[in-house]
């Protein structure tokens, strides 16, 4: 009969893919590194935009050398999916040295939702001089990096 | 077994398609559904920051298609691919009507050959409608305003739209994978219960298991992940690891899930 | 001698251990109804599974209308139709719907479908419900639509399943009508039956199926020659006296009926001579009826349970040689 046949081929498969997972059973590719990169290019780039919406003298996303730092919250381990805290260090528009903290929340495959910690970086909203409201884009942002 | 048998056999379950009313059912939530959503984002203020880009829907129009896109991977896409993948051998033996069907002049090949090809381009009209539908209830609702995109760099509306359709082209092989398992299902456990139902259930087992650390090999094997895959899209500079991966993925699914259908449905003695 | 149209020969099926299907031979030629009659389970159905190709055969081989049919599953040759145990259909389309879609898998045109499928239904008697769902149709309404079905085929070869048993009599007659008209058109109409009668009626060569093995196979009027004399019930006032009497008398049987009364299998003139003698020996006739046909008492002892008695077969080609009766043990 079929079945059999069928059954035989459904379990070989099975060892295969068991034999995959042991032999890449190793550590996340969530790690520090890769999150730190993506949270330095992702906030430079936001900053020049909001720039741009809140009309200020365009600049551009190098000018404000940012630089992160991220750890696991979860103490122990250095990667992997869940929460991290994340410092960054950055040169405001007026060439002040700021540092602000997020909150970051990463999944496996690498996409991550970072929220301000503080309020050093104002609310959901901000409000220009002709008393227009434009989104905060660095309160809370979303973005993804590649996990292979 | 012919082109000109198997087109015969997709005539005829293309005309049982359109007289029966989930097949109708599904295509118009795909056209209407988006236009809801984006109708209720204009008039709400509370945004679905759950979802990649919900942040953006009311700035921009482009991210309407891109948040469709992230919700429907949950549950939507799965039932979209087996609402008829998962049915179309099944209903046979609901209404007992191999024995009709399988003494004509088409041999198994060509009905089989049909029969899925009908349900593998309902799929793409599904996934179709939903992508066009969503682009343009976001453009005509929202506007046409640039998105910023996962790098956080601003993308004019042609960017954005040559992004977000390429976006939409990467749904479509996990799309005709996940058919491909649903006719298997169909075919294997004769029925429509599980053919439609099973891939789904799977779909959100798959999601839920990807939400926690695991090897990462068996998450890159499960096709959810490739319905994900357009993330590196949007991205500056883009990256295309998990695509090609989820392309392989889905290809794979498909090979053999269709594979096996086949040779059961060759083997079957039709004795009911 | 007609051209042979189907030709199986060593058709064996067996369903793990059990076996359906005993190296069954079946020969059918144009211009003829051939009854296949078995009891039920006896393998009828399971053999036209197999001849339409919708059951893989474990060995044997199959020609319909000079091709063969591969053991795996290929489609049906044009010209060649078959309907086994009570058709289905897609419900919630009309039954002409069912028809176009039946058609378009034949492949003919959408005007000769048309053209055919208001014949089919003329024939079958569909005409005024053709367009109603076949949801709502009754059994005997299904049944004419699967035979229309089979007529859209214009078929040389076809193979009838019980094709009787859920229509009311004047329907039955209307099938048994069209399966004689097909044969008479030059088809070889192989139907399957568990009714001797019927078969008796219409057909002119039978093959005889039990527990998957044949256990006749040729001319009705073959068979005819092999059955008893008929069989009639018979009670009188006395019968251990009427017993004794028939004794001595030649060509009669007379044997007492567990139930009472006394069975007795006679040619008619050998009857009417002893219930006369009867009457002259002072024994009254209370009961005298025409208990069952001799063609089955036949079939009921060639198909009785577990039974392996065979009449010897006649050679493919060789229906007009008369046939020994042998028991096989």
């Amino acid at each position: 009969m079929n079945r059999p046949a069928i059954l035989i081929r459904l379990r070989r498969a099975l060892v295969v893919l068991a034999a995959i997972a042991a032999s890449c059973c190793g550590s996340s590719p969530i790690t520090a590194p890769r999150i730190e990169q993506a949270i330095e290019t992702t906030f430079a780039n936001l900053v020049h935009v909001q720039v741009g919406w809140l009309r200020m003298s365009p600049m551009d996303a190098s000018e404000f050398r940012v630089t992160a730092s991220c750890r696991k919250q979860l103490s122990g381990s250095d990667a992997g999916s869940g929460d991290w805290t994340c410092t960054v260090r950055w040169l405001g528009p007026d060439r002040q040295t700021l540092r602000d903290t997020f909150d970051l929340f990463v999944t496996t495959d690498g996409c991550y939702t970072a929220t301000a910690a503080g309020e050093s970086l104002g609310g959901p909203r901000l409000e220009m001089s002709d008393g227009s409201k434009v989104r905060n884009l660095l309160y809370a942002f979303d973005g993804c990096f590649d996990p292979t | 077994m012919t082109i000109r048998g198997c087109a015969a056999v997709v005539n005829v379950e293309c005309v049982k398609l359109a007289a029966q009313i989930k097949a109708r059912a599904a295509l118009a939530v795909c056209a209407a559904g988006p236009f809801a959503f984006a109708a209720a984002m204009r008039v709400q203020s509370s945004l679905p920051e759950d979802t990649l880009f919900g942040r953006s829907v009311k700035e921009s129009g482009f991210a309407v298609p891109l948040v469709v896109l992230g919700f429907a991977a949950l549950w939507v896409f799965p039932l979209l691919a087996s609402v008829v993948g998962g049915d179309v051998f099944s209903a046979e033996d609901r209404y007992g009507t191999w024995k009709m069907v399988l003494t004509r002049s088409r041999s198994r090949s060509e009905v089989f050959a049909g029969k899925v090809v009908t349900a593998l381009a309902f799929s793409l009209l599904a996934v179709g409608v939903l992508a066009v539908s969503s682009m343009a209830a976001g453009v005509l609702l929202v506007g046409s305003q640039p998105l910023v995109n996962l790098s956080g760099v601003l993308l004019d509306p042609a960017q954005a739209t040559t992004r977000i359709a390429l976006a939409w082209v990467s749904i479509l092989l996990p799309s005709l994978g996940l058919t491909a398992t649903a006719a298997l299902l169909s075919i294997g456990t004769r029925s429509s219960v599980v053919g439609i139902g099973v891939p789904v259930v799977v779909s959100l087992a798959m999601q839920l298991a990807a939400l926690v650390d695991g090897p990462e090999a068996i998450r890159q094997l499960m096709i959810s992940s490739a319905f994900g895959a357009w993330h590196g899209l949007l991205a500056e500079p883009p990256y295309y690891g998990p695509l090609i991966r989820g392309t392989a993925v889905s290809a794979a699914y498909f090979a053999i899930c269709l594979a096996m259908a086949y040779r059961l449905l060759l083997r079957r003695d039709i004795a009911g | 001698m007609e051209r042979v149209a189907l030709e199986a020969l060593g058709v064996s099926k067996a369903y793990g251990t059990r076996d359906a299907l005993c190296t069954v031979d079946l020969i059918a030629r144009h211009g003829q109804l051939h009854g296949l009659l078995g009891p039920n389970g006896a393998g009828k159905t399971t053999l036209m599974r197999v001849l339409l190709g919708l059951v893989r055969r474990d060995a044997g081989t199959v020609r319909l209308l000079g091709r063969d049919l591969a053991a795996a599953a290929g489609a049906v040759p044009d010209g060649v139709a078959g309907l086994v145990e009570v058709p289905a259909f897609y419900p919630y389309l009309s039954g002409r719907r069912n028809l176009e879609l039946l058609a378009r898998l034949d492949g003919a045109s959408r005007s000769l479908s048309r053209t055919r499928i208001a014949a089919a239904l003329d024939q079958t008697g569909l005409g005024a419900q053709a367009d109603l769902a076949v949801g709502g149709y009754s059994a005997g309404m299904r049944q004419r639509l699967g035979l229309a079905s089979a007529l859209l085929r214009s078929p040389r070869l076809v193979f009838l399943d019980e094709p009787t048993s859920t229509l009311d009599p004047g329907g039955a007659r209307d099938v048994r009508a069209l399966a004689r008209r097909l044969a008479d058109e030059g088809a070889a109409v192989v139907l399957s039956s568990h009714d001797m009668t019927e078969v008796d009626e219409l057909c002119t060569a039978v093959t005889i199926i039990n527990g998957g093995r044949v256990v006749f196979s040729g001319a009705v009027d073959d068979l005819r020659a092999h059955a008893p004399a008929m069989v009639h019930a018979l009670r009188t006032s006395d019968d251990a006296a009427a017993l004794a009497i028939a004794a001595h008398r030649p060509r009669l049987n007379v044997a007492a009926n567990a139930d009472g009364g006394l069975d007795v299998s006679a040619d008619i003139d050998v009857l009417d001579a002893y219930v006369i003698a009867l009457g002259y020996a002072g024994i009254a006739v209370r009961v005298l009826e025409h208990r069952s046909r001799s063609l089955e008492s036949l079939f009921l002892e060639l198909t009785a349970g577990g039974d392996r008695r065979t009449l010897a077969q006649p050679s493919a080609g060789a229906d007009d040689d008369a046939a020994d009766l042998e028991a096989a043990s």
